[in-house]
């Protein structure tokens, strides 16, 4: 038994030798310094690297390195010829005609056509391909009665007439549709490859695209490498020898690797929030207008928000300027409507123009509202209020606040309730709640995308909100041809969505970045992927 | 003995058949499914992709389209990334787990027995106190407080190892020790204990008396009988360093399958639930089994599969 027993520890410390001894196969080394390569952080694995699925940030900030529409946004977000060297666009503004560039060529060699991106586009529009992106391609003509199964492929308005043209004919004039092909989901794809191999987006082998940077190593869970593509049209302007992506989503730690050099920049869902504040003092991060808003909504079918007085009492009742001050601390901007600055149309900002259309922190003409409001219903004491909101230390901080805000100031005492994000998600879109926590993010930077949400029964509504007046005004918009006068309808549009209230905002969200000064021309879009196209790192 | 590894092999198979039922049933509970989010997708696309997964069918006609695949091994695919298998994902990364799980189970095992059996031969002395100090704070410090400490001081400040990832050796270091953390503190405390008592038994005694070195009775006479706790240990602990790797791997951008089983339930992607279910089951009920092998080896008194007298 002696024996058995030195041999068992013997065998147990080869084991555990073997263990420790089949960890080296080449990890993450330091680049060498004259090596331009971007080095980030894309937090965790991408749901897909498809670019009809992918739709989340991080999935189509790798997306867009490997792959080049038609056209490509500017750094004054103005849509730029990209694969397509010229559009004409007919006169009554639905039919486009791109043509595309001399030479163009897959990652892999192959010629690419205009038949790629018609087979793309309709690819995407397959309901078979359940693309969560698909309505972003709605505005042509059939598109969405073939996604839903009303009409054949072959309906679908776009149609390469050769190899280098492309026609594509809209079911209304969209004065937004040459930034929409910027986007990931109307890139083209190598059809060869994509008909043999199913998932010919899922490893490194099979990835084809036509970006300056092509798919070297995907470790799932662990990192991207891409390098640069030497069949991009213009691969010689890319100065960048290749990007990785590693996936450390654990902020603190990915605060540090920054900290380090193992990143050249970081988003602010990879900086530790306790962090924000003073790094923004510190001028360490830099502060750009994001593209969505945190609002709130009201259910207007249960009291006491069936009332618009109360509703407005409420709006009014809130100190915008110190929750962005005390609570969120990004110097954010306190949203006074709905659609937040920066979202340029062919005449300008529509925020400046619009203006601000409600007021900060009214307190007495709140009081008054809610005196009012209450006397119209015959209430004595205000029904329970109970506000909802998804579980997060940020979301309950501030709805402390705005708790706190009713009580002193409207004398109404509010109870709060939080849900585990898919549960609250759940209970909103069913209506089940009376008050709660919101945010919107934009999917491509026109205010049509921010206001058609609050049409009667839209998906994003989910507040039982229905207005006739708001409903004509957007129909008229997506069908007007003057931008001028959809701009116009547009603003009419919000004000009545201010003034009736079943919403309101509270701030504009805000982008944060860390980023090494030594990161040069890297274009960064109010919505959408960064462009890593002419990325340059500076040497020292 | 083959009849009770029969026995319990059975036993193992009704358990883990009950685990994947429970959790079956449980998750298909939670409200919110795979594609709740803020945004919504339009009704057709949702239907196309229920109809992709299966979700479309009753839930008792899914239980039964799951059972039968994983009888037939297949845990299918994730619906959060898109085409990538259950399978595919527990192989890529089980090892990854298994080898930060040993690394740090080696560490906790071997330096606990050691520390613990130094802190017994110099009971009340003064590297017994400074021993059980630094036990208990390894019991009240949790590795999500150790980890990052480990990485500022080590990774950024001192630059000594890396901060995270994995691949290299070097790069699993600083994982293992702060997963190792809690495990060594409790090895070498019970390790201890057990070592008095039995530096206290009468055969101990005898052994000295008879003239025998020090090292030979400690080695042959005490450690073998103190060690039989620590091998009890060894089947929980293996559930504490599990549950462990979940924050370890993440704090370290370890590519293992810790995060799994937590990321799967926010983002209700039920055939990871499962699958991630099913495998840490079976794995512990699998360890569980070995270490009441392991007692029957070890301590000879202990018979296995024998009624108790």
């Amino acid at each position: 038994m002696k024996k058995s027993f030195r041999t068992g520890l013997i065998v147990w410390v080869i084991l555990s030798l073997a263990a420790v001894g089949c960890g080296a196969d080449g990890g993450q080394k330091a680049e060498s310094p004259d090596q331009q390569v971007l080095q980030l952080n894309v937090e965790q694995e991408p749901t897909s690297l498809d670019p009809a699925l992918a739709f989340d940030f991080n999935s189509m900030d790798v997306v867009h390195s490997m792959f080049e529409g038609l056209m490509r946004l500017d750094e004054n977000e103005v849509p730029q010829p990209a694969a397509a060297k010229n559009v004409e666009v007919s006169d009554d503004k639905q039919t486009y005609t791109f043509t595309l560039r001399d030479g163009l060529k897959w990652s892999n060699g192959e010629k690419l056509t205009a038949q790629d991106f018609e087979y793309a586009w309709k690819r995407v529009l397959d309901p078979e391909t359940g693309s969560p992106a698909a309505f972003l391609l709605f505005f042509i003509e059939n598109a969405e009665e073939y996604n839903s199964g009303g009409a054949d492929a072959d309906q679908v308005g776009v149609e390469a007439l050769d190899e280098k043209t492309l026609k594509v004919k809209l079911g209304q004039p969209t004065p937004f549709f040459k930034q929409l092909v910027c986007y990931t989901v109307y890139s083209p794809v190598y059809q060869n490859g994509v008909e043999k191999e199913k998932n010919a987006f899922s490893n490194a082998e099979s990835f084809v695209g036509n970006g300056a940077f092509k798919m070297e190593k995907w470790k799932h869970d662990d990192r991207i490498k891409v390098v640069k593509n030497e069949n991009y049209w213009q691969a010689d302007r890319v100065k960048l020898d290749g990007i990785h992506w590693a996936m450390s989503a654990e902020e603190a730690t990915a605060y540090q690797q920054y900290k380090s050099g193992e990143f050249h920049m970081l988003y602010d869902t990879s900086i530790p929030p306790e962090l924000k504040s003073s790094l923004i003092q510190k001028g360490e991060v830099k502060v750009t207008p994001g593209s969505g808003l945190e609002f709130f909504r009201f259910n207007v079918d249960k009291e006491p928000f069936n009332n618009k007085k109360i509703r407005r009492a409420f709006a009014l009742a809130v100190d915008r300027q110190s929750i962005v001050n005390h609570v969120i601390q990004g110097q954010e901007k306190p949203a006074l409507a709905y659609v937040p600055p920066g979202v340029k149309t062919e005449v300008g900002d529509f925020r400046e123009k619009g203006g601000n259309i409600l007021k900060d922190a009214r307190y007495e003409e709140a009081k008054k509202l809610l005196k009012e409001g209450m006397e119209e219903e015959g209430w004595d004491k205000l029904p329970e209020v109970t506000l909802l909101y998804s579980t997060s230390d940020k979301n309950k901080e501030q709805a402390e606040a705005i708790q706190e805000m009713y009580r002193e100031h409207l004398d109404v005492s509010i109870k709060l309730q939080n849900q585990e994000s898919k549960v609250f998600f759940e209970n909103q879109r069913n209506k089940n709640y009376q008050f709660s926590r919101s945010s919107f993010l934009a999917d491509y930077n026109d205010p049509y995308n921010y206001l058609e949400s609050f049409q009667t029964d839209h998906p994003v509504n989910r507040t039982n909100w229905s207005d006739e007046k708001y409903d004509e005004l957007l129909e008229k918009a997506y069908q007007e041809k003057d931008e001028i006068q959809r701009l116009d309808y547009l603003h009419q549009a919000e004000e009545i969505l201010i003034e009736e209230a079943p919403i309101f905002p509270v701030y504009y969200y805000n982008d944060l970045i860390l980023e090494k000064p030594k990161v040069k021309h890297l274009i960064r879009h109010q919505v959408g992927p960064n462009d890593y196209t002419f990325v340059e790192i500076e040497k020292k | 003995m083959l009849r009770y590894i029969g026995k319990r092999l059975l036993i193992m198979l009704i358990t883990l058949w009950l685990i994947s039922t429970l959790t079956f049933i449980l998750m298909n509970s939670i409200p919110g499914d795979p594609f709740t989010s803020e945004k919504k997708l339009p009704e057709s696309t949702l239907e196309n992709l229920k109809a992709q997964y299966g979700l479309d069918k009753p839930l008792p006609m899914q239980y039964v389209v799951y059972m039968n695949n994983l009888i037939h091994g297949d845990l299918g695919f994730s619906i959060k990334n898109v085409n990538r298998s259950v399978n595919d994902m527990l192989a890529d990364g089980f090892p990854v787990s298994a080898q930060l799980g040993a690394q740090a189970m080696i560490l906790a095992i071997f330096a606990g027995i050691l520390m613990g059996t130094v802190a017994a031969l110099r009971q009340n002395r003064m590297s017994d106190y400074s021993l059980m100090v630094l036990a208990v704070i390894g019991l009240s410090i949790p590795n999500f407080v150790i980890a990052p400490l480990f990485q500022k001081y080590f990774g950024l400040n001192w630059e000594l190892l890396p901060i995270a990832g994995w691949g290299n050796f070097d790069q699993t270091i600083l994982p293992s020790i702060a997963l190792a953390f809690t495990p060594l503190a409790l090895v070498t405390r019970l390790m201890r204990s057990s070592m008095l008592e039995v530096l206290g038994q009468d055969y101990i005694r005898t052994a000295r008396a008879k003239g025998l070195p020090p090292i030979r009775v400690i080695s042959f006479h005490t450690l073998r009988n103190a060690i039989i706790p620590v091998i009890t240990l060894i089947g929980p602990l293996t559930a504490a360093i599990l549950t462990g790797s979940f924050v370890v791997e993440k704090i370290f951008s370890i590519p293992g399958i810790g995060k799994y089983f937590v990321e799967s339930i926010i983002n209700r992607d039920y055939p990871v639930i499962m699958g991630a279910t099913i495998f840490f089951s079976a794995f512990l009920i699998l360890m569980n089994f070995l270490v009441d092998l392991a007692y029957g080896y070890i301590d000879p008194r202990i018979k296995l599969g024998k009624k108790e007298a």
